[in-house]
């Protein structure tokens, strides 16, 4: 169970500020609220309220437009948050049962929570899955800490204005990769991502190596 | 692990492809890579969330943050 706390709305470059959006821990209803989607973090405010919480963008994981109403009823914004980067107010007892139910990965080290936004208006959920996009790249990981009173407080939002042309802001698809450049952070994923593959199969694929580096433009051979 | 080519030669072999992207925190994610940006962040289409080998949701698109990836690979349907 989430405990809200108050929160600092952020009142400078905000993307997204929509009312009328349910909020979910895990699949218990928190209640009806504004979700906002500034550069510097997410936010939810209940309605009627100064409570909610913040979700800053290294702190979540995934976020995704769920369409399947199989697994949860509404079509939603989900976010998985890692709990060692976000400062959400958590009951330990509840999680622990969540938790066990999925098996062996027992220990506290990857606990991640889940939160859904499930706003009124559905016609806005690409509009806020493209805007925290946006501002995930905005935020790279910090290569120390900052420590809480800086980062921490929401007194960022004072000084806002990340530069536009910040790095990583730029996408890359089938069309452009060949133009792709990657930020030190980047490239570390990158050789953490892909070091290893070789010594995997995935249906037995993912290997991909030998003498794949014949550079050809059309080498579409690499599940072979 | 031998040097590789360059990040553009690799990544657009794997780029529009359907993928696996495993997170540090063992849970699959399979989809089209629609495209990815200089730290590494994934976007994903028509995605689907496995967990212990279990269809567990799906997406229409999914975002994952670059330093939560334990690794991508090839997904051949």
């Amino acid at each position: 169970m989430l405990t809200l706390t108050e929160v600092v709305v952020p009142s400078e470059a905000v993307r997204v500020a929509q009312p009328q959006v349910q909020a979910y821990f895990e699949t218990q209803l928190i209640g009806d609220g504004t979700l906002i989607v500034a550069e510097s973090c997410v936010v939810w405010k209940a309605a009627n309220s100064s409570n909610g919480f913040r979700l800053p963008y290294p702190s979540i994981i995934v976020h995704a437009v769920s369409v399947d109403l199989s697994s949860f009823p509404h079509e939603h914004i989900l976010v998985l948050i890692d709990a060692n980067k976000a400062d959400l107010n958590v009951h330990e007892a509840e999680m622990n049962g969540d938790a066990e139910e999925s098996g062996d990965d027992a220990g506290s080290e990857g606990t991640s929570y889940t939160i859904r936004f499930v706003p009124t208006d559905r016609s806005v959920l690409n509009t806020i899955y493209k805007e925290m996009s946006e501002c995930q790249a905005l935020n790279p990981d910090e290569e120390d800490e900052i420590s809480d009173e800086e980062e921490g407080e929401g007194a960022v939002i004072e000084e806002e204005g990340p530069d536009m042309e910040a790095g990583g802001q730029r996408w890359y698809t089938a069309d452009n990769i060949d133009e792709v450049e990657l930020s030190e952070e980047g490239q570390a994923n990158l050789r953490r991502i892909f070091g290893g593959m070789e010594e995997r199969t995935e249906n037995g694929t993912g290997d991909r190596h030998g003498d794949g580096h014949s550079g050809t433009r059309d080498d579409e051979h690499m599940e072979e | 692990m031998s040097k590789r080519q360059n990040p553009s030669e690799f990544l657009k072999q794997i780029i529009g492809k359907p993928v696996v992207v495993k997170l540090n925190s063992g849970v699959d994610y399979r989809g089209i890579l629609a495209c990815l940006d200089g730290f590494m962040n994934i976007a994903l289409e028509q995605t689907e969330e496995y967990q212990d080998g279990q269809l567990k949701n799906k997406y229409g698109d999914a975002f994952i943050r670059g330093n939560n990836v334990l690794y991508i690979s090839i997904h051949k349907r």
